[in-house]
Order: C-alpha cells, then structure tokens, then sequence
C-alpha cells in the first residue's frame, strides 16, 4: 500500500507501472481502518485476526464490493 | 488469517517479539528469543516457523529471521515512523498508521514519494491524521491476494 498526495498521482504510479487500479482510501479512512485493524495487536489476550472479524472491519468503514470480499 | 491452533508458547513469543522489536527498533532473534524464554534455539525456530505459518508474523524467505511483524518492518523502507523518542520501520503506508494505532500514540512519518522518490511528511497528531494531511493510500490488490505476495501488497 502507497500513499500519494492525491487521487491523480496514484493513477499516474498504476500508469507508470503498468498496474491496474486498485483501491484509494483517504488518510483519515486508512486511520479508522488502522485503529480498527491494530489497536489490539499488543494485547496479551491477541490471537490473531479472523477472516469474519476483517470483514466485520471493512463493513463497519463502508468497504464492500469484490475488492474487500473473501 | 490467523490459525487458532498455535500453542500458548508460541502466543508468548509472538508477543514477546512485538514488545522487543517496539523497544529495541528491531525484531529480535531466535537466539534472543530462546534466552529469553530459557528454551532451545531450535524449538525458538520452530515457533517461529508456526507464527509464520499462521500468519501471525512472517520471516525471510528459507530463514528463521523475522522480516515483518505487521504493521513492524524489521529492515528499512519508505515508511519511517518516529513515535515516543523511537523509530520504528512500517511495511506500508497503511502500516505506518498502524504502527501509532497499535502503540497508542502520536507519530510523525517521513515517506518516500512512490514516483518522484522526494521525501513526504504526515503526522498523526491528538489522536487522528494531521488537518493538513489531505493524502490518500491505494491498495494495489484485493482483500482475497493480500497475502499471495505481501511484499507488492
């Protein structure tokens, strides 16, 4: 995952390496999946994510559709 | 995804190598890991191997080395994290968000501009992305081929 300053330079980076388009999260989408995703990473009690529990989190922000399905 | 399998120990050492690497800046071996937990090196080696076959940490390719302990990167990339007077490597840009939302804390990241190579800066800061930082990230693949090559991902 790479981050740009705008939409136009992750087209321009797909362009450039000849890649298709993927998805494009705004920063402050990426950090609501961030607290979501690792909060609990260092929890003595973590064990792991589960496939539900991450497609619980990509619900919960509005992520659907094939990109985000399992 | 995480197999559920893994035996108490190896929960232990994987949470032991967070707690290392966070505060030593980098990922601890298998000889260290072994010393800490007063067992063999082989048997740090084979939990390390389990870890990794669960998806709960991943190593060099043919080698007992941890390489990425997400959202920690145990060699240097384009995401530099500086966070509570240490600096820490991410896998990503989404992993450079990670590493302030694991530890709870603000972070200031220098990134390296994919295309151009200059340098970027965004910072979390109170608890959520600076007002300033208007970026995005893309995600190259999908959900389903994260973990075909974590590498490009």
């Amino acid at each position: 995952m790479l981050y740009f300053r705008a939409k136009s330079e992750a087209e321009a980076w797909c362009q450039a390496n000849s890649r298709r388009l993927g998805a494009i999260l705004p920063l402050s989408q990426v950090w609501e999946l961030s607290k979501l995703w690792y909060s609990d990473r260092m929890a003595p009690d973590f064990r792991g994510r589960t496939l539900e529990s991450a497609l619980n989190i990509f619900r919960t922000l509005g992520l659907t559709g094939d990109f985000w399905a399992a | 995804m995480t197999d559920l399998k893994l035996k108490q120990q190896d929960w232990d050492i994987r949470l032991y190598v967070y707690e290392a690497f966070v505060s030593q800046g980098h990922a601890p071996s298998h000889q260290a890991i072994a010393g800490h937990f007063g067992i063999a090196a082989e048997a740090a080696q084979q939990a390390l191997r389990r870890l990794h076959a669960a998806h709960a940490l991943f190593l060099r390719p043919g080698s007992s080395d941890i390489l990425m302990a997400n959202p920690l990167s145990a060699i240097k990339t384009d995401y530099q994290v500086d966070i509570g007077g240490r600096r820490l490597y991410a896998n990503c840009a989404w992993d450079s968000l990670g590493i302030p939302a694991m530890l709870h804390q603000d972070a200031q990241i220098t990134a390296r501009h994919p295309l151009s190579r200059e340098e970027i800066r965004y910072a979390v800061q109170d608890g959520r992305p600076a007002a300033e930082n208007q970026g995005c990230v893309h995600f190259a693949r999908p959900f389903k081929r994260w973990y075909d090559d974590l590498i490009d991902t």
